[in-house]
């Protein structure tokens, strides 16, 4: 550490960025893709890929019927309508309190409601909110879909604030610490650069050290608003384990309190339920109140007559409505005519929550419409190569200071982790990805399994970066990504996938734009294996001259 | 070129403790003050507590390693930390003021 105020940050930059900056790498890769974990997961299971999406209220019907089917007499029905992100349609139920041998169900009906019901108990049981049983169907035909089971882009959203069996509190303390770490960075990291606007349109290509940080500040400048926000909501969401001294509270994705319904005159009636219950003038009414689509109903029920329809918006349209948890509005209706029973918008009550919430609300990015999403995963992506490109500059700063000399056991380290962070963890993606589509669908414990992968390969990369020459490990890393993710967009349709022609001429973006990412992707590696080879072999081929001049300039220092 | 002088290490250990766990320390002492006297407490009272907290804790561990003068950083941020708790703890109360 130097003096001066400049100098004291860059110091601290160096090594606030450096210490925890694998940590942040792998927090920014996973979260930059977590904004699309809904479309990875529909990616991961090509069952899916052919469903076509069907307006609300037709849905609404098929759901209907598939519920009184299955679980005529269960107190509660959920439904998730189809929506641009998922065409699918789900039902669930909350059987709580109903006899379990309905005589109303038939045997085939009843298999379906056993099935899902231990797939259920599946899926909780690997963490995360917990759901009640349920389906997933073609909102077209009520056909029933059976994807594979997998731990699709819900991993690595939960990878990306919390690890990886860890206890929660610990992995969130591990995130919480990368976080802080990446705050003082960013803040010191400003300090630091004194032209950081004029800076930002210089790049001095093939010049070492100096590229490094060219790229590196470009990247940082290119979007500092959404670092900033980033990692101070980051900080917010994860307020209460990382400052525990408010007594509960926080941003937790708790149950909101349930409307009671429990005055009213419980209706009855033997007419079934899809004659009974006026969807249609729910939805329609609903989105006219709101001005916004549609996304769930939960349907209140008593002896198996449908009582209260629950609506909430497809997503929040506001960024002061409560982010997380669920979309913030509400309306309850009356089942049979359409009535409003109750309306709840969850409005922030004031400007101090409506701060803290707008920051939350762009961080988990569940508002956003599909432009906007983007506009996240690219300055995630951003954010991603800072972060690279920060650690490498690192490291080539040391090595130019030993001019040749080989690294100490540290910088070694430093080298090997830079390699299994940076090419390691994405091609572990890839591998990932690859996984959803090689293990048999039917395999038992299959998530975890895609899972083990993942961690195997990263693992196996970071052991390869150990025991190959820095730059072979880089280049072979390099190609390995490259290929892993431009492999997918072909695996893709030859494992049961839509493949991107056909996707991008229905407009299935969800596939195609999946396929056309990864496509990018890959070739960004092969260019950055490209440009590292080339540079290599004119470094080697321009090697001993320097060297030979080096010797002898040592020679002639040592000589009397 | 500026002289550049190199900073001994106790004073970069000092400054490191203090960045470390004197901002946590201070970012603790605002929230807690906050949600003490905050009128009636609540989801609100933390709001603003935990993002004061953060922002002081990122301005906190920027001047533990810029000042110029180590123990008034110090007693910037550890002294702030203790006005702040005594604050909190004489004139509010747990779950906000009445």
């Amino acid at each position: 550490m130097k003096g001066g105020i400049r100098q004291s940050n860059s110091w601290l930059h160096g090594w606030a960025g450096l210490l925890l900056g694998w940590v942040m790498f792998a927090i920014f890769f996973t979260g930059t893709i977590a904004f699309f974990r809904h479309e990875v997961t529909f990616w991961m299971q090509p069952e899916l890929h052919r469903t076509t999406a069907v307006g609300h209220e037709e849905a609404a019907k098929v759901a209907i019927e598939r519920l009184e089917a299955i679980a005529p007499q269960a107190r509660e029905w959920g439904v998730v309508l189809p929506s641009e992100r998922n065409p699918t349609l789900r039902i669930s139920w909350d059987d709580a309190g109903a006899d379990p041998d309905n005589p109303a169900s038939a045997p085939a009906d009843r298999l379906l409601r056993d099935r899902a019901e231990k797939q259920a108990e599946i899926t909780n049981a690997r963490g995360g909110r917990p759901r009640d049983p349920g389906l997933l169907l073609d909102p077209a035909t009520g056909d029933v879909l059976t994807p594979r089971d997998t731990a699709g882009g819900e991993f690595l959203y939960r990878f990306h604030y919390r690890l990886h069996g860890l206890p929660n509190e610990l992995g969130r303390w591990i995130i919480g610490l990368a976080t802080f770490a990446m705050f003082i960075a960013i803040i010191s990291g400003i300090i630091t650069h004194k032209k950081i606007f004029t800076d930002f349109f210089t790049f001095r290509a093939g010049k070492g050290q100096r590229s490094w940080l060219d790229g590196h500040n470009a990247m940082a400048v290119l979007s500092l608003p959404f670092h900033l926000m980033i990692t101070f909501s980051g900080l917010l969401l994860l307020g209460s384990t990382l400052l525990p001294w408010s007594g509960g509270g926080g941003h937790g994705h708790g149950g909101h309190g349930r409307a009671g319904n429990d005055e009213i005159v419980a209706a009855s009636g033997t007419a079934p339920e899809q004659d009974r219950i006026a969807s249609d003038r729910i939805i329609a009414e609903g989105q006219s109140i709101w001005g916004a689509p549609a996304g769930r109903m939960i349907f209140h029920r008593v002896n198996g007559v449908t009582q209260t329809v629950e609506l909430t918006s497809q997503k929040n349209d506001d960024l002061t409505l409560r982010p997380g948890g669920g979309p913030g509005r509400t309306i309850t209706f009356d089942a049979k005519n359409a009535e409003v029973v109750e309306r709840t918008d969850t409005e922030a009550e004031n400007a101090i929550a409506a701060t803290d919430r707008t920051m939350v609300a762009l961080h988990l990015g569940r508002f956003a419409p599909w432009q906007f999403r983007w506009l996240l995963f690219v300055a995630g992506v951003a954010g991603t190569l800072m972060i690279a490109t920060g650690l490498v500059l690192w490291s080539v700063k040391r090595k130019e200071k030993r001019r040749g000399a080989p690294g100490t056991v540290g910088h070694r380290l430093v080298d090997s982790l830079n390699i299994a962070a940076i090419t390691g963890l994405p091609l572990a993606t890839a591998a990932y990805f690859w996984a959803s589509r090689i293990i048999s669908a039917a395999s038992p414990d299959r998530a975890n399994l895609e899972i083990s992968i993942f961690f195997a390969v990263w693992l196996g990369s970071f052991i390869h970066a150990l025991f190959r020459p820095d730059g072979k490990a880089w280049l072979e890393q390099l190609i390995a990504s490259g290929l892993g993710f431009a492999s997918l967009a072909v695996l893709n349709p030859l494992s049961g996938g839509m493949d991107l022609v056909t996707a991008t001429s229905r407009g299935n973006w969800i596939v195609a734009g999946f396929d056309l990412t990864v496509l990018v992707t890959g070739a960004v590696f092969l260019l950055a294996a490209n440009l590292l080879a080339a540079r290599a072999t004119r470094n080697s081929s321009a090697q001993p001259r320097p060297s030979n001049t080096a010797a002898a300039t040592e020679l002639a220092r040592e000589a009397p | 070129m500026a002289k550049v002088q190199t900073v001994p290490r106790a004073e970069i250990i000092s400054r490191t403790i203090l960045g470390v766990f004197g901002s946590y320390l201070l970012a603790s002492a605002a929230l807690i003050a906050i949600t003490r006297l905050w009128p009636e407490g609540g989801r609100t009272a933390v709001s603003l507590g935990e993002m004061t907290g953060f922002a002081l804790f990122g301005l906190a561990a920027i001047m533990a390693f810029s000042m110029r003068n180590v123990r008034m950083a110090w007693l910037l941020i550890v002294g702030g930390a203790a006005v702040l708790l005594a604050i909190g703890f004489g004139l509010g109360s747990a779950g906000g003021q009445p």
